[in-house]
């Protein structure tokens, strides 16, 4: 990554919800060892009960967010706080059981012979007994939807079996927040659809706070609450699907395309001649308007 | 060592795994074992029965020299045979659990990882025979060029290698990895007929020890 300046010094903030904050990352820089710069005086915030979508191009600094969440990377600048403690040598030992990390290649996550073997590593390293990890990890398997791959080898799965087994593997850990990284790359629309209902599910069921790091703005659009836009390692905007994914200047500066729900949305008003009433983010939504206009 | 070959390679084919197979990686121990004797077996004593001149030295093939190829030659091909038999009859399972309890830290843990790591560096290695293949790789001629080219893939296997363990080590870690990775696949306990053929093939070995010299 090459050592860029953002243009922006502030960032634009539209509407951002009150509650409770459990992840709180304060201005935070980070240099890799080569001189790089990853992130560049960040500010960021997960709360309780929420999907927030950390939006992208490459290079941008997503993946290097999310690895200082559950304290893989230390910041060079700034602090991290976590559960309103901040982040140091002894809060990070155990954090990895609250904010559990989904990597963008679920090859690099999974090492053990077996899926049940794979998923059972966090429980055990938790301190589970066997038994109760294996019941664990059948669960987290049951609720990714692939509980009859627990005896395969992880070389013979599909790419998408590969993602879902992964995310077992952290939600066995019963987090508080997930954080995923790209997690609908690589996937056919089939298992995307699958990752977005079990994204959804874990923040309405089991009220996890979820974090994405993704380029793919459809994906943003129809799940997240809340939406950052990285440049060059900073954040150069938040709000909600609506307020960001309808400022085109915004996008453009970022380097991203509009989500086809929006592009949709603009070539229907504008090949009918109609003002721009509404901002639908989702499917439901368009189709509503679309009822209505 | 003739029977005990004939009576491994027995075992080997009646459980079932490929005899014509192991007859072709049969060609690796050859190869070690020659690459080791050539000059050893001209240098045993006894009864002479090849000699050579070679560039003004005679060296001479003795039953000695002989025998000595034809011992080391069974002696790898039995272990090879039953190696082989061993790991394609005993689940991974069963394996793991065995050098979890029987080796220390942190030699079970290299066991454990390493069933894995060799999958996916075998797929990394086929994946790069792959694309020099689609670009004319496998037709290039002259073993030097050869060479080279398998030398720069093995390096690049090895450097890719190292940073792909580097991203695991942090998945890890990141679900709570501290050194010990546990084999925890449950398997059944052994048997009283298990027990009774584990004591008897023990005692046969302890008395062939004792009482008679194991060649």
């Amino acid at each position: 990554m090459a050592l860029l300046e953002s243009k922006r010094t502030e960032p634009t903030v539209c509407h951002i919800s009150v509650e409770p904050e459990l992840i709180h990352v304060d201005c935070v820089s980070h240099i890799y060892p080569d001189g790089s710069l990853g992130i560049h005086n960040l500010c960021f915030k997960v709360q309780e009960k929420e999907i927030v979508a950390v939006c992208g191009g490459n290079g941008s600094g997503k993946s290097t967010l999310l690895e200082h969440l559950n304290g893989l990377l230390t910041p060079s600048d700034g602090c991290v706080s976590v559960f309103g403690k901040r982040l140091d040598a002894q809060t990070k030992k155990n954090l990895w059981k609250d904010v559990g990390i989904v990597f963008q290649r679920a090859e690099d996550q999974l090492f053990a012979p077996t899926v049940l073997d794979d998923v059972m590593f966090g429980p055990l390293n938790m301190g589970m007994s066997i038994d109760d990890a294996k019941q664990v990890a059948l669960e987290a398997l049951k609720a990714v939807g692939a509980v009859e791959l627990i005896n395969k080898m992880p070389n013979y799965l599909s790419g998408g079996q590969k993602r879902l087994v992964s995310m077992a593997g952290v939600l066995a850990m019963q987090p508080k927040i997930m954080a995923l990284d790209e997690p609908t790359s690589d996937l056919d629309p089939n298992h995307a659809e699958i990752i977005e209902k079990i994204i959804l599910e874990l923040k309405n069921k089991c009220d996890i706070s979820i974090v994405i790091a993704t380029h793919d703005l459809d994906l943003a659009a129809q799940i997240a609450d809340r939406i950052c836009i990285v440049k060059s390692g900073s954040i150069i905007a938040e709000g909600t699907p609506a307020e960001i994914f309808y400022n085109s200047e915004l996008l453009e500066e970022a380097g991203l395309k509009k989500p086809k729900i929006v592009q949709i949305y603009d070539e229907f008003c504008k090949s009918r001649g109609l003002e721009r009433k509404n901002r639908p983010v989702t499917v439901v939504e368009l189709a509503k308007c679309f009822t209505c206009e | 060592m003739v029977v005990l070959y004939i009576a491994v390679l027995a075992i080997y084919w009646l459980s079932g795994s490929p005899v014509k197979k192991l007859f072709q990686w049969y060609l690796l121990p050859v190869m070690f074992v020659f690459s080791l004797v050539i000059l050893l077996m001209w240098r045993e004593p006894g009864h002479p029965l090849v000699s050579l001149w070679i560039s003004g030295m005679n060296i001479t093939l003795t039953d000695n020299g002989l025998l000595l190829v034809v011992r080391l030659l069974l002696k790898a091909l039995i272990s090879m045979t039953f190696s082989m038999f061993f790991l394609m009859t005993t689940r991974y399972a069963y394996l793991s659990t065995m050098i979890y309890r029987v080796f220390p830290p942190p030699i079970d843990q290299i066991f454990l990882m390493s069933y894995r790591f060799i999958f996916i560096t075998l797929k990394m290695v086929n994946a790069m025979m792959k694309a020099l293949k689609s670009r004319g790789g496998g037709l290039i001629k002259g073993m030097t060029r050869q060479s080279q080219m398998f030398a720069e893939v093995f390096a690049l296997v090895f450097i890719r290698s190292y940073d792909r363990a580097e991203r695991v080590n942090k998945a890890m870690e990141a679900r709570g990895y501290s050194g010990k990775y546990i084999a925890a696949t449950g398997i059944q306990r052994i048997g009283y007929v298990e027990y009774g053929f584990i004591i008897g093939i023990l005692s046969i070995i302890a008395y062939q020890i004792l009482f008679h010299s194991l060649v």
